[in-house]
């Protein structure tokens, strides 16, 4: 009944699996732990010396290299041996998860051997990123490209003065992009706006008939010498019927003359905000011809701005590497509604779910090996829950690490990194203390002229970095500290800006700095400030402040000059269309006021007729009624 | 064209005199398990290997692998339905789900896809009748319509075809083998 040959090809197939997975066991591993990290960094990977003990699942390679995506030429992590074990039963599941692991010798930005650095823009083509990075997605590239951007609105002095002399004010001044002579032309346009309004509601409005004809009619009435008191009753009744006209005709004008005023109001106030603009188009055509004065605040933007830039790059860098790694809740499995896909059922879990990738703790140690594989520092510290679903995982990635410099330097760096992607806004937060540290040959500028250092050195140097990206949002500070900071420049001073300056910079004693970088990935914001920032704006015055002024003073005569012009042709206009209206308001008011009056007075002497012909009357009869009572 | 009618021919063989009845039988409802379970769980490796170890007709275990694959898709609504109400439905059932869900290694049998889990208990139920069935059916033809086949219109049509000619002269050449 049964098969006995198969039996036989049974016992050669399981000698031969058992076979191949203790020879390619590794090579499987391998490939499982290079393609979970190449997800996870974009980066290729390569891992070498990969051994794994099946009886035990325990796993040992000499070092792991992961290539930096956007610089083929640097590997962006690169490591020395590890040693760890991965849960055997979770690969069934496809899932690598490991306890701890042990990891030795760590670089950031190692060449990549027999590489050397490609000249800026010259990337060898056989280096070109083998996955090309998606720059347009903000959470993939938008922070490196929106830093770049920043470097391009950096502060900048022209101490030549050449751009000043060559200025042309009227490529410069271009009345119709003024803010200044916009507001004065939209002003204007709401007065004709307005002017004419007015003049339409007069037109249809009978106010001008009516007070002709309230005129007209209070010639027919008799305005005074009543004879008696029903003459007097008869002219009161039709004086009252009048002013009730003139009561309407009254409100109506005072409407319009209310609203009128109120439109002279908004018009005045909207010159008065043309004018505050001004200064707003002076700074912008000072900018645009290069005349911008250098506010002791921009100072320290201008000269240290590219290397903080650098900095936080560098930061960023390694920051939205974790966030790629460690990322939210996968997407939920499809149901399958095609035939034969059938639905997936789900089922209280009880056991504990592991991410689809988790290392739960990494022991850093070893040593930081800087870009040419010498050891700098000794490294010390803890990377846990590093996981492809930190929601799936439950807690936040945290890294805790100590860097000691070797070689009997004083330099000591303490980096605490908390990832926090168990909710919707994720929040990734890096915090590094560097004390004691020896900067040498640190770039500033690419000055060759001698007028600004080109690198700056230090032995005792301190900085600190925080660093929040909540979301797409980020916010962080760095600071910098140099004692007697050694300014290098490209050449001896050549003129007497130069030399001057050179010399400020020999004689700096400490220089403090502190950059903000805020916003959005996509439009962030960057103020950099230092003590050398007084010291700098003055010296750049006195070498540029005559160029300076003179050139500050076309600009803004230039600038006042067009938004005058503008102005007085509005006013112009304005005031035509208001006397118009005021002669026009003028010619109803005078015989409406006229006419009131008239009325007014005829209207109390007719009362006081009536009155006393009524009172005598009364007396009249009172004394009457009283002889008839007396006895006779 | 030629390895249709080579499985047929070998087909008509089996029947005539290749096997027994209960190789024949067996095979055909190991073949019908493993066809009407789409893709390859954990469980149809077993069935597989069950099928390769006994001595059943592999001939009729590929043939009606491919019945049943066709029966599993025309049944498709049914299975996924029954499927759901043996996961859903059966609560006393739910514990060793469970427990069989948090389990990594027994998840690779895919038990909880109600496709997978209504299709495996059909062609279980459905095994023990389909193997007598064939068996009786085996008997019935070698005793009934064996002796006759030659008559019928169809295996007529089919030897006088000029590919039958072609098949036969291959096969004697020992090409077909």
């Amino acid at each position: 009944m049964i098969r006995k040959s198969f039996l036989a090809v049974i016992g050669v197939v399981t000698l031969l699996f058992v076979a191949g997975v203790w020879l390619l066991d590794d090579i499987v591993v391998a490939g499982m732990v290079e393609k979970t990290i190449e997800a996870m960094t974009d980066g290729p990977t390569t891992l070498r010396g990969l051994d794994l003990a099946p009886t035990d699942m325990r796993v040992t390679w000499g070092s792991l290299s992961i290539q930096d995506p956007d610089k083929p030429w640097l590997n962006m992590v690169q490591t020395g041996s590890a040693d760890f074990d991965v849960k055997g039963m979770q690969l069934f599941a496809k899932k690598l998860v490991v306890n701890r692991m042990a990891l030795r010798d760590i670089s950031l930005g190692r060449l990549r051997p027999g590489q050397g650095i490609p000249e800026p823009g010259k990337e060898p083509p056989s280096l070109r990123p083998r996955k090309k990075v998606e720059e347009d997605k903000p959470e993939s590239g938008g922070g490196f490209l929106s830093l770049e951007n920043l470097k391009g609105t950096l502060p900048k002095v022209d101490l030549t003065g050449k751009a000043k002399k060559e200025m042309n004010l009227d490529q410069v001044l271009k009345p119709d992009q003024m803010k200044s002579v916009q507001a004065v032309n939209r002003t204007s346009a709401m007065a004709e706006e307005r002017s004419a309004y007015w003049e339409k509601r007069l037109a249809s409005s009978t106010l001008e008939q009516d007070i002709a004809a309230i005129q007209r009619d209070s010639k027919k009435i008799k305005m005074g010498g009543y004879a008696n008191a029903l003459e007097a009753a008869q002219a009161l009744e039709e004086l009252n019927k009048l002013n009730q006209r003139i009561s309407k005709a009254n409100a109506e004008y005072q409407e319009i003359q209310q609203g009128i005023d109120r439109d002279n109001k908004a018009i005045q106030k909207s010159y008065a905000e043309a004018q505050a603009l001004v200064e707003q188009d002076v700074a912008a055509a000072k900018s645009l011809a290069g005349v911008g004065g250098l506010n002791p605040k921009e100072a320290s933007s201008m000269l240290f701005g590219p290397m903080v830039i650098g900095q936080f790059q560098q930061v960023m860098g390694y920051l939205q590497m974790a966030r790629k790694g460690i990322s939210g809740s996968g997407e939920p499995k499809p149901q399958g509604l095609a035939l034969r896909q059938g639905q997936w059922i789900s089922f209280p879990v009880t056991s504990r779910v592991y991410p689809r990738f988790l290392v739960e703790r990494i022991d850093l140690g070893g040593n930081l090996i800087d870009t040419y594989g010498n050891p700098t520092m000794t490294l010390k510290g803890t990377f846990t829950g590093l996981s492809s679903d930190a929601r799936l995982y439950g807690k936040p990635a945290l890294l805790n690490a100590e860097a000691l410099e070797v070689n009997g330097g004083t330099g000591r760096y303490v980096v605490t990194g908390r990832f926090d992607h168990l909710h919707d806004v994720s929040v990734d937060t890096l915090d590094i203390k560097g004390t004691g540290l020896r900067w040498d040959d640190i770039q500033i500028s690419r000055d060759s002229e001698g007028t600004w250092p080109k690198t700056m050195s230090t032995r005792k140097g301190a900085t600190t970095v925080h660093f929040v990206l909540k979301d797409s949002e980020m916010d962080g500070t760095l600071t910098m500290e140099a004692h007697d900071p050694q300014f290098i420049f490209s050449g001896n001073p050549r003129t007497e800006s130069q030399r001057a300056m050179q010399q400020m910079f020999q004689d700096f004693g400490t220089l403090s700095l502190t950059a903000r970088l805020r916003g959005s990935l996509q439009a962030p914001r960057m103020d950099v400030s230092s003590n050398l920032d007084k010291a700098l704006s003055s010296q750049i015055s006195k070498l540029v402040g005559k160029q300076q002024k003179d050139a500050e003073d076309r600009v803004r005569k230039g600038v006042t000059g067009q938004f005058s012009k503008s102005q007085d042709q509005a006013r112009q206009k304005m005031d035509q269309s208001r006397q118009k209206l005021n002669g026009r308001m003028n010619a109803m008011k005078q015989p409406l006021d006229s006419v009131s009056g008239e009325v007014n007075k005829a209207k109390a002497e007719a009362e006081r007729k009536a009155k006393k012909e009524a009172e005598d009357k009364l007396k009249k009869e009172a004394g009457k009624q009283l002889q008839n009572l007396m006895p006779r | 064209m030629l390895i249709l009618l080579k499985s047929l021919a070998k087909v008509l063989k089996v029947l005539k005199d290749g096997a027994t009845p209960n190789q024949i039988a067996g095979g055909v409802a190991l073949g019908f398990v493993l066809g009407m379970t789409p893709g390859w769980p954990l469980q149809m490796l077993l069935i597989l290997f069950i099928t390769l170890l006994l001595n059943v007709n592999l001939t009729m275990a590929g043939v009606a692998t491919l019945l049943g694959a066709t029966m599993g898709l025309l049944l498709d609504p049914l299975i996924n339905m029954f499927g759901r109400i043996l996961l859903q439905d059966l609560t006393a059932f739910k514990g060793l789900y469970t427990a069989m869900y948090n389990n990594p290694f027994l998840m690779l049998t895919r038990f909880n896809n109600t496709v997978v889990m209504g299709s495996l208990v059909v062609s279980l139920l459905l095994a023990a009748p389909v193997f007598f069935l064939s068996r009786r059916g085996v008997v019935v033809y070698r005793k009934k319509y064996l002796p006759k086949m030659d008559k019928f219109k169809v295996i007529q049509l089919l030897k006088g075809s000029k590919l039958y000619g072609l098949y036969v002269r291959l096969d004697r050449m020992g090409v077909m083998k």
